[in-house]
């Protein structure tokens, strides 16, 4: 199977501490996938490394079997965990600058999305609530067809209705060669739309395995391994 | 990219600079408009007799807006920069640097397109100072008539007696065009400058990264000091302007082009310096918080 991102002895330093130790990781195509972890295991560090926005102390990565760099930024759809659209953009203006930027940016798609989020088009980002500035980004992540989404906390600030939607938004929207590299702690809300999923503790891949062997072979819900594996 | 770069930070920075510059406009014509008419009622008042107390009072009130206009106009131009440079820090170093670092883009451009569009801004700001106190100086300095013409006067004698008369010494287009250059290569590398201590006092500083990059800009500027000083005391050397006679116009009119050119070579090599200096910091040891 082909790979869409792969990381070799990816070592990632903070100081004194040790964000990531020595991670190698192969991830397939088409597939989504859940990041999975307790605060401060590196699941955001190993998102914005890989979408060019930290440099590993040591280590490769390779997406679609390039490095980072201009080309991957333009095959990787990245949601951070904060928001990052300027105060001052109008919806209009956010739209207007992911379509310049992004050729693979369908702006169909993000209007229909838009309005059945109700995020309304002619406010500015300062006008909008925390939650709605949330939907404006993750509709225009996910309004590209790019090749891999990262998305970092995607369900963290909403509803649990609009949780609903936006699962449904993510597997309806992407097409089958895509993958989706999402991490969250909301693990039960997630876990029907996971193929595979990653543990990922003190740096170190733990575990990387399909949800379905999971419930077959240990008869339990991924919500259920992992709280057994991070137990406090 | 580098034109949808630029739409979108000429975008971001008109929102605050277009009104800024048509604050100083306004401002300027406002002042103009005050002293002009203050200048009339003190003379009115001294052809009609008044009070020398009350004289005194308009042609006070008159210099104050002379200073206030002036006070506003140097303000203007540091809020200009300091907005420049506050946009740079935000795409770069902000939250905003998650979307700006995520283009499809080359970092290369990316420093392109915030150093255009700065030159860009700040040559504006230049144009409207300089048009908002040639206002002043022409309608806001007299009594006698509309315009000053004695102002009026100094301009045309500019391009009739004092541009003739050089032309008999320098070349004057030449001379000119390489002002423009120089002008604009100075920019250049004072802008990167000021870019390059934002980025290093991001780099060294988790917290004040602000303060950090004002720390940064007076100790590259030190340095910079220090390069300048050096490579024009070499040239100096090397071209032996210490031996020249300066007995003609002409004499001196060579030394001073091949002075302005070395200036021009060391701004531009400032700013290729400071150019790859930070783009080797975005390429090779970006952090973004």
């Amino acid at each position: 199977m082909q790979s869409i991102l792969e990381t070799r002895a990816l070592n990632k330093r903070y100081s004194s501490t040790l964000a990531l130790n020595n991670v190698d990781l192969t991830l397939p195509k088409g597939k989504i996938i859940g990041l999975l972890g307790p605060n401060g295991s590196g699941k955001t560090t190993l998102l914005k490394i890989v979408a060019g926005l930290l440099t590993p102390t040591s280590g490769t990565v390779l997406v679609d079997n390039q490095p980072v760099g201009e080309g991957t930024k333009a095959l990787i759809s990245y949601l951070p965990e904060r928001t990052y659209l300027p105060d001052w953009m109008t919806v209009e203006d956010c739209l207007d600058y992911f379509v310049d930027f992004y050729a693979d940016f369908d702006m169909a798609r993000a209007r229909e999305m838009l309005s059945r989020l109700n995020v309304p088009a002619g406010k500015r980002m300062k006008q909008l609530s925390k939650g709605t500035r949330e939907k404006m980004q993750l509709v225009l992540v996910m309004s590209r067809r790019a090749k891999l989404y990262l998305l970092d906390e995607p369900i963290g600030g909403v509803d649990p209705a609009t949780r609903d939607y936006i699962l449904d938004t993510i597997i309806g929207n992407y097409d089958n060669e895509a993958t989706i590299l999402i991490s969250t702690h909301l693990i039960s809300d997630v876990e029907k739309v996971l193929d595979e999923f990653l543990f990922l503790k003190d740096g170190v891949i733990t575990m990387h395995d399909t949800t379905d062997n999971v419930r077959e072979t240990q008869g339990k819900s991924l919500d259920e391994l992992f709280r057994e594996v991070f137990r406090c | 990219m580098l034109k949808k770069l630029m739409k979108h930070d000429f975008r971001a920075l008109s929102r605050t600079l277009f009104p800024l510059q048509i604050g100083i406009l306004g401002g300027g014509l406002v002042a103009t408009l005050l002293t002009a008419l203050t200048i009339r009622l003190g003379e009115h008042t001294a052809t009609a007799g008044g009070s020398a107390l009350l004289r005194q009072l308009i042609m006070g009130v008159s210099a104050t807006a002379s200073v206030l206009i002036g006070i506003a106009i140097m303000a203007s131009a540091l809020v200009t920069l300091l907005l420049i440079c506050y946009h740079f820090y935000r795409s770069f170093l902000g939250d905003e640097g998650y979307l700006t670092f995520t283009l499809p883009v080359s970092t290369s451009k990316l420093i392109w397109s915030k150093l255009l569009t700065g030159m860009f801004w700040t040559a504006i700001n230049a144009v409207v100072i300089m048009v908002t106190l040639l206002i002043f100086s022409v309608f806001g300095t007299t009594s006698n008539s509309i315009a000053n013409t004695e102002v009026l006067q100094a301009f045309r004698m500019f391009f009739t007696d004092i541009l003739p008369q050089a032309s008999k010494y320098v070349n004057v287009p030449l001379v000119a065009v390489e002002f423009v250059v120089i002008t604009i290569l100075a920019l250049a590398s004072q802008m990167l400058e000021i870019y390059f201590a934002i980025v290093v006092g991001g780099q060294v500083a988790k917290k004040h990264r602000i303060l950090a990059a004002i720390g940064m800009y007076l100790l590259i500027n030190m340095g910079v000091g220090i390069i300048s000083s050096t490579f024009m005391s070499l040239i100096a050397l090397g071209e032996g302007f210490a031996n020249l006679s300066f007995n003609t116009a002409q004499d001196f009119s060579v030394v001073m082009t091949s002075v302005f050119g070395w200036f021009g070579v060391l701004f531009a090599g400032l700013s290729v310096l400071f150019f790859f200096l930070i783009r080797s910091i975005f390429k090779k040891n970006l952090n973004l918080q």
